[in-house]
């Protein structure tokens, strides 16, 4: 019923009065989510409303979009989480400078602090379909926000949507990670943005925090992101050698199994690692269940061949009640190969 | 008992039989693909009167009368095949005893056999043969039709009854074949309507580590730095569906290869996947008990919010933290009130990536994957979107409201001033 509804308003209505209508049922099961009656019916509501929305943004005739556009973006000043994300969606495609702006606008506001994490989040998300005077432009912002140690601020959200700005996002990067107090308020997320920016001069800055990690947790963040950025700059071939002797280096001898396979998955997304040679260490780290996930994942990404007993292997890990869900999937993409 | 009179009968025999054919029967062609038309003209040259002419069909009892001139039927051919199927037409005059004619057309056909509903990747073999079989047929044309991709072929390889084409089978489309069976031109087809895959190797495993990195978290200043947060495990930023090597990014997720060869021959597809949702809680280590204080020889806050904002409920504070980001008050799967609870609420909602990724085919890799990263993006933005946000917790059982777990309210340190700050001015806000 909900569905023919929002047909019928699509429909019926003008584009851009459409909108408005469906931003109300969007809103619904955020108005009533603290009282958790009928919250289903809302929840369907709400996505069917959202996935109208976006479709009719999609749609819309050039001669009506400019002021649908901006009835979106007024929708991002609702307090309503429902109405936030299906403008952010419906905006995404269609006018994702636009939206990068507004997103930026509720960052320098700076007042409402869980706006300003789904702002972050959602800049994150629409980075790199930004034009580059844009993206030149969102890096500055974010990294003021980041840098203002006076205000309330997701940093490492902030950080992540950053690292989307890819290269334009590297100097500030840079700033941030040589600035003691802002590196240890970002150092979850910086490795992941450093390896984002897919610049050669990030590197000496990823292998030093990397050096510094002093959890398994922030080595295997970091090690991956070694393997994404190495993956991204052929241009520089020593700072290439660098990060792949770094993986080699965990994935050889590092104590703990878990560091060792994620190595081994940067390996294998560098084109590094190598079934002949390594295949046995893998498949030695894949007995360990915390290392299991990424061994097994390192084996697929490689597309290492799979003998009998290496399938037999797996097979017993999928029927292993220890495994995790995550190494059960892997596993079966595995046999499916 | 007397023998009958044979002499007499074969005289009256040959008396009623023409000497030379006073009717014709013509057919419209030599022969036709069953259930195709032809059409019979019957004629004659006799004077008499027609009371009707009756046309008769070698194979079956059916038969049509025609009482006006022309004397004509178009017959649908849609029984039984036949080389040199006979028609009969037979003249009824009114005044001179009946005369027939008949004629010999080919009434043949293409057997195709084929899984109509094969489920996607399943290699299928196509089959076609002549019906009546043992036809010699020199050439089969084979097509495949798709809403991306046509791919044909041609089979000469020998000119036998039978012709086969195959390989995996990725997209829904309509398989023809055509072939030339006794001078008659057949062609057969089918639709194929590929089934998605689905089972376990197709639904996303969502899990979550609680408390996973003991050593995270920076000193509460008056900076609202998070109490605590949920993220992915492996990369500790906050991306939800995973492998995701760059936020958008999931082509490390999906195993794709292109079909070499057959029906669908150079089509991208989604061979597996191994999208999972592997998440991770932390809880900033300033606020636990025995945590580190935020300047040498200041005072913990959990010290000092245990005996000012958060009097002797301090732990329950720390647990409401862990709480909110899991899966709420009472821990509950799909609960509202925690993080977790609500990205698997809204990934059940919303459906699983994997099953959303199986059915992409494309005719580059580049496009598939592209594909790929659209649908995921969309299912990951609405979950995002369902569980980013923190206000919804704050009426709910685990903060705020009368008997909640924690109170949230406290104070943090000004590092500018050396103290923490006189009010509880902070609230669970920020996660």
């Amino acid at each position: 019923m909900t569905a023919i509804l929002l047909s019928l308003m699509i429909v019926l209505a003008p584009a851009s009065d459409a909108v408005d209508d469906l931003m109300v049922e969007a809103a619904r099961f955020y108005d009533g989510a603290a009282s958790y009656d009928g919250f289903e019916e809302d929840m369907a509501a709400a996505r069917a409303a959202r996935l109208a929305l976006i479709d009719l943004a999609r749609t819309c005739p050039d001669a009506e979009w400019v002021a649908m556009r901006d009835r979106l973006i007024a929708g991002l000043d609702s307090e309503n989480r429902g109405v936030w994300l299906a403008c952010c969606q419906a905006l995404s495609r269609r006018a994702p400078d636009a939206l990068g702006a507004a997103l930026l606008a509720v960052l320098q506001d700076g007042n409402g602090v869980g706006r300003e994490a789904l702002a972050a989040d959602a800049l994150a998300r629409i980075g790199r379909r930004l034009s580059r005077e844009t993206r030149g432009v969102a890096a500055t912002a974010l990294a003021q926000c980041i840098e203002d140690l006076s205000r309330p601020c997701d940093r490492e959200r902030m950080v992540t949507a950053l690292g989307s700005m890819e290269d334009a996002a590297t100097d500030h990067l840079l700033r941030i990670g040589a600035h003691a107090t802002l590196c240890r308020l970002v150092r979850s997320a910086l490795p992941h943005a450093l390896a984002s920016t897919g610049d050669a001069r990030a590197m000496p800055l990823l292998l030093s925090l990397h050096e510094g990690a002093v959890s398994d947790g922030k080595r295997i963040a970091s090690v991956l992101a070694l393997g994404h950025l190495a993956r991204q700059i052929d241009s520089d071939g020593q700072l290439v050698d660098q990060a792949v002797q770094s993986n080699r280096a965990d994935f050889e001898s590092h104590a703990s199994p878990a560091v060792a396979a994620a190595a081994a998955l940067a390996l294998a997304r560098t084109g590094h690692l190598s079934a002949d040679t390594d295949g046995a260490r893998v498949f030695q780290l894949a007995d360990d269940p915390a290392a299991r996930k990424n061994a097994l994942r390192a084996v697929l990404e490689s597309r290492m061949p799979l003998d009998s007993e290496q399938r037999q292997a797996i097979e017993g890990y999928v029927q292993d009640e220890g495994s995790s869900p995550a190494v059960r999937k892997i596993a079966l993409a595995l046999l499916a190969d | 008992m007397s023998r009958p009179p044979i002499v007499f009968i074969g005289l009256i025999i040959v008396a009623q039989t023409p000497s030379s054919a006073a009717v014709t029967l013509t057919a419209g062609d030599t022969g036709v693909q069953r259930g195709g038309e032809l059409t019979f003209t019957a004629t004659t040259v006799e004077t008499a009167p027609v009371v009707k002419v009756t046309f008769s069909y070698q194979g079956t009892g059916d038969t049509d009368e025609v009482t006006t001139s022309p004397y004509q039927i178009i017959k649908s051919m849609d029984w039984a095949t036949m080389e040199n199927l006979t028609v009969t037409a037979t003249f009824d005059f009114e005044n001179i005893a009946d005369q027939s004619d008949t004629a010999d057309v080919d009434v043949v056909d293409i057997t195709l056999v084929a899984p109509t509903q094969p489920f996607r990747r399943t290699s299928v073999t196509f089959v076609a043969r002549t019906d009546p079989t043992g036809l010699s047929v020199s050439s089969w044309d084979w097509e495949y039709d798709t809403a991306l991709l046509d791919n044909d072929t041609t089979d000469e390889s020998n000119s036998d009854d039978l012709s086969t084409w195959g390989g995996r089978i990725v997209i829904s489309g309509t398989v023809s074949v055509e072939a030339t069976l006794v001078s008659v031109a057949c062609t057969k087809s089918l639709e194929i309507s590929v089934r998605n895959r689905a089972g376990v190797g197709w639904n996303t495993p969502i899990d979550c580590v609680e408390d996973n990195e003991p050593l995270w978290g920076a000193p509460l200043f008056g900076y609202n730095e998070p109490l605590g947060q949920i993220r992915d495990e492996d990369s500790d930023v906050h991306h939800i569906i995973v492998p995701q090597t760059s936020t958008g990014d999931w082509s490390d997720g999906v195993v794709v290869a292109q079909v070499p060869s057959g029906p669908n021959a150079g089509l991208w597809y989604v061979v597996s996947e191994c999208l999972v949702i592997d998440q991770e809680t932390v809880i900033n280590r300033y606020m636990k008990s025995g945590g580190p204080p935020p300047e040498p020889g200041a005072t913990s806050f959990f010290a000092y919010n245990n005996a000012g904002c958060i009097s002797n409920d301090m732990a329950d504070c720390v647990t409401a933290v862990e709480h909110h980001e899991y899966r709420g008050t009472p821990p509950a799967v799909k609960s509202l009130e925690g993080h977790f609870g609500r990205m698997e609420n809204r990934l059940d909602a919303i459906g699983h990536p994997g099953l959303a990724v199986e059915p992409l085919v494309d005719t580059t890799e580049a496009g598939l994957l592209a594909a790929a990263n659209d649908t995921v993006e969309f299912i990951e933005a609405s979950i995002d979107g369902f569980t980013t946000d923190g206000s919804w917790s704050d009426a709910g059982p685990n903060w705020g409201g009368e008997g909640a777990l924690g109170s949230g309210k406290h104070t943090r340190y000004d590092v500018i001033t050396g103290a923490y700050y006189t009010g509880c001015t902070f609230g669970p806000d920020h996660f």
